[in-house]
């Protein structure tokens, strides 16, 4: 996949991302990648040194592993998201579940495990400035804790759907990227193109999978449109979009 | 009152007991040899009769010998006939016969009077079913008897069949008893082979150090091996972790350094190689680690089993999933996750179709993932579920795996507490089966 520029239109200057870890050689790697799609990027080697690129100058997005040596990332998370609205990627080694929750928990805003390609890191990154710059979502209004729509409820942080029989249902990153876009603008259009767009961050880059067979899936896992012959929660806008048609309560 | 304290050794407690057994038995047998011959007097009976027959004597040597008989018989009672008479057959069997001994001494002992007479006793036949009288004579001074008949003295002999009877149900008892507490001196043992049977089946259940001294020394022996063990297999896995962990961070710095190569087939090429080896690094990680503690909770299974096709077949694998859109059951997800994207890996790396499905009863959730691939012969299958094993290796370049991939998935369903089968499918191939219990019994952490 040929890297798309990320250079937002001339009006603004390039966003900053601080790339905090240990080690010294994927610090250089990182940044030089970022600069090449067009990031302005700089590398902190310890949570004094991110205090001080944050105190001199504004940053857009935090690259943080949380295994490194004599620091804890979840913790400098946890004080990061205390002052700063800043938009968090995690970086771990560890790669398992319960990390990413772990991590969601104290506030990042995506979770990357080690060792992750060119692709993946960058399409992360310009899905989590996107929707930290969504117009729609203002950064000082913080997302709900959970949505709750035609008995089910969806938890964004820990990325949890659960069924009104209590049960979790497993949703891929694409899913939730799609039913988290629903949800937030319920009984509003979304088009396709955009929500492909969110879906395409989280699908493996060899996947060209339409927005209609992921949203096919996504209403399979859900049942929608099949029990009872109710009408469906996520309605079709022929040619167009997709829509969230029940009543969203977010809290 | 002070605690009994059983014997602290194996010997001694079987000794306890073999006496145990002994003594009941023999206790048995008295019992039933007692029984047999059990009396029909009374106490009060036998006070009554010795009495009367002192009254008898006394009044009969008052009286004319042609009155004698009359008089005597006078003073029968019910269930005791006196008489006299001038003369007598009846001659003394008490001297062989322990119970007529006995008789004789207790008379004497009700009514002093008797004491050093000459007492003859003899047991007869009695007139009805098969009991038996006592018959005696009591010699006076001038040399005639006062005889009494004792109607009836003792029950009819038992059956032989039911003393037969009574002594193997004594027998039966007596083994009985002895096995069971012959169990329960073993039990300690046993208990100790199934925590040996357990441990490492993916736990490390503590050992139960009690029974015999035999047994408590060689489960303290038991529990330091399992210790030692253990110990050493957790720093087998904690230095394999540690270096495959170690090795994610080169990797990380080779695939970014990658990137940056302006030379596109050689980063392509890279990029492989690097997929390669990330995949080998996690799924050494995988197979050591395990998912450790992991809490069941209720989840959508069907919903994980879509998952693991829809990932499949977003890599361009030709898989279908059949089942209900939704089951919900309590078990481990991770586990359950872990274990079908290896199934469903394997099955991809060596089968062009695959079908995934899905099924429950009351009791079980099957999962059953089969491929059209070449398939597992039947004496191999328990193999492919050992580490590190690959059936051929012309299949390692194309997998790229550790040969870990069901070992992961057997390993993950044991801690499910379900099992892994392999079996032919009906495309062709392997079938691989897991059966899980519809609500998570957890086995012991």
């Amino acid at each position: 996949m040929a890297p798309s520029p990320a250079l937002p239109p001339g009006w603004q200057q390039p966003d900053h991302i601080v790339i905090v870890d240990d080690d010294p050689a994927i610090r250089t790697l990182l940044s030089r990648i970022l600069r090449e799609v067009g990031y302005d990027a700089s590398g902190a080697e310890s949570a004094a040194e991110l205090e001080r690129i944050m105190a001199e100058r504004a940053v857009s997005l935090v690259l943080l592993d949380i295994m490194m040596p004599g620091m804890d990332g979840l913790s400098l998370c946890r004080a990061i998201r205390a002052r700063s609205k800043v938009p968090v990627i995690m970086i771990s080694a560890r790669g398992g579940e319960a990390d990413r929750v772990a991590g969601l928990d104290v506030g990042a805003d995506d979770y990357i495990a080690k060792p992750f390609g060119r692709p993946e890191v960058l399409a992360r990154i310009r899905a989590v400035l996107r929707r930290s710059g969504d117009l729609h979502l203002p950064l000082d209004v913080p997302a709900p804790e959970y949505f709750a729509f035609g008995g089910w409820r969806y938890r964004p942080r820990r990325r949890e759907l659960l069924a009104s029989s209590g049960a979790e249902v497993e949703l891929t990153g694409a899913e939730h990227e799609l039913l988290l876009t629903l949800l937030r603008h319920p009984q509003r259009m979304i088009g396709r193109e955009r929500l492909l767009e969110l879906a395409r961050s989280r699908l493996s880059h060899s996947s060209d999978r339409s927005v209609d067979v992921l949203i096919s899936r996504l209403r399979r896992k859900m049942g929608d449109g099949r029990r009872g012959g109710r009408r469906p929660m996520i309605r079709t806008i022929r040619g167009v979009g997709y829509m969230m048609a029940v009543d969203v309560e977010a809290g | 009152m002070p605690r009994l304290s059983l014997p602290a050794g194996m010997a001694g407690r079987i000794a306890l007991i073999l006496i145990a057994a002994v003594t009941v038995e023999f206790i048995g047998n008295s019992l039933i040899n007692l029984w047999q011959e059990k009396e029909l007097l009374s106490a009060e009976r036998t006070r009554r009769i010795a009495g009367q027959i002192v009254v008898a004597e006394r009044v009969v040597a008052d009286v004319r010998p042609d009155r004698r008989s009359r008089v005597a018989a006078d003073l029968s009672l019910d269930g005791l006939v006196l008489n006299w008479v001038p003369a007598t057959v009846i001659a003394d069997s008490s001297a062989a016969h322990a119970r007529l001994q006995q008789v004789k001494h207790r008379l004497v002992g009700m009514a002093p009077a008797l004491a050093g007479r000459d007492i003859r006793l003899v047991l007869i036949a009695s007139a009805k079913s098969g009991k038996r009288d006592l018959i005696g004579a009591l010699r006076l001074a001038d040399g005639s008897f006062v005889t009494f008949r004792v109607t009836p003295f003792l029950n009819a002999p038992p059956a032989f069949a039911l003393v037969l009877a009574l002594h193997l149900l004594l027998i039966a008892a007596v083994l009985g008893m002895g096995l069971l507490l012959v169990r329960a001196l073993v039990r300690p043992l046993r208990a100790l082979a199934a925590l040996a049977d357990a441990t490492g089946q993916g736990s490390a259940p503590a050992m139960v150090i009690e029974g015999p001294r035999e047994v408590r020394r060689v489960a303290t022996a038991f529990a330091a091996m399992q210790a030692r063990l253990l110990s050493i297999m957790a720093e087998h896995t904690q230095a394999l972790v540690a270096v495959s962990h170690d090795l994610r961070t080169p990797i990380q710095r080779l695939r970014l350094r990658a990137a940056l190569l302006a030379d596109k087939d050689a980063r392509g090429a890279i990029d492989r190689d690097l997929a390669e080896l990330e995949k080998f690094v996690g799924s050494i990680v995988s197979f050591m680690r395990g998912d450790g503690a992991e809490a069941a909770r209720l989840v959508d299974v069907a919903a994980i089993a879509m998952t693991a096709v829809d990932d499949a077949a977003d890599a361009g694998a030709a898989i279908t999933y059949q089942g209900p859109d939704a089951l919900a059951a309590t078990l481990r997800p991770l586990a359950l996750k872990r274990a079908l994207a290896n199934i469903v890996d394997n099955a991809v790396a060596h089968a062009a179709t695959i079908r995934v499905r899905l099924t429950a009863d009351a009791a079980a959730i099957l999962l059953t993932v089969e491929d059209d691939g070449p398939g597992i012969p039947a004496d191999r299958r328990a193999e492919v579920l050992l580490p590190f094993r690959r059936l051929e290796p012309a299949r390692h370049e194309d997998s790229g795996g550790a040969g870990l991939g069901l070992p992961i998935a057997s390993r993950a369903v044991a801690t499910l507490a379900g099992t892994l089968t392999l079996g032919d499918s009906a495309l062709g191939g392997l079938s691989v089966t897991l059966r899980l219990p519809r609500h998570g019994a957890a086995p012991a952490e």
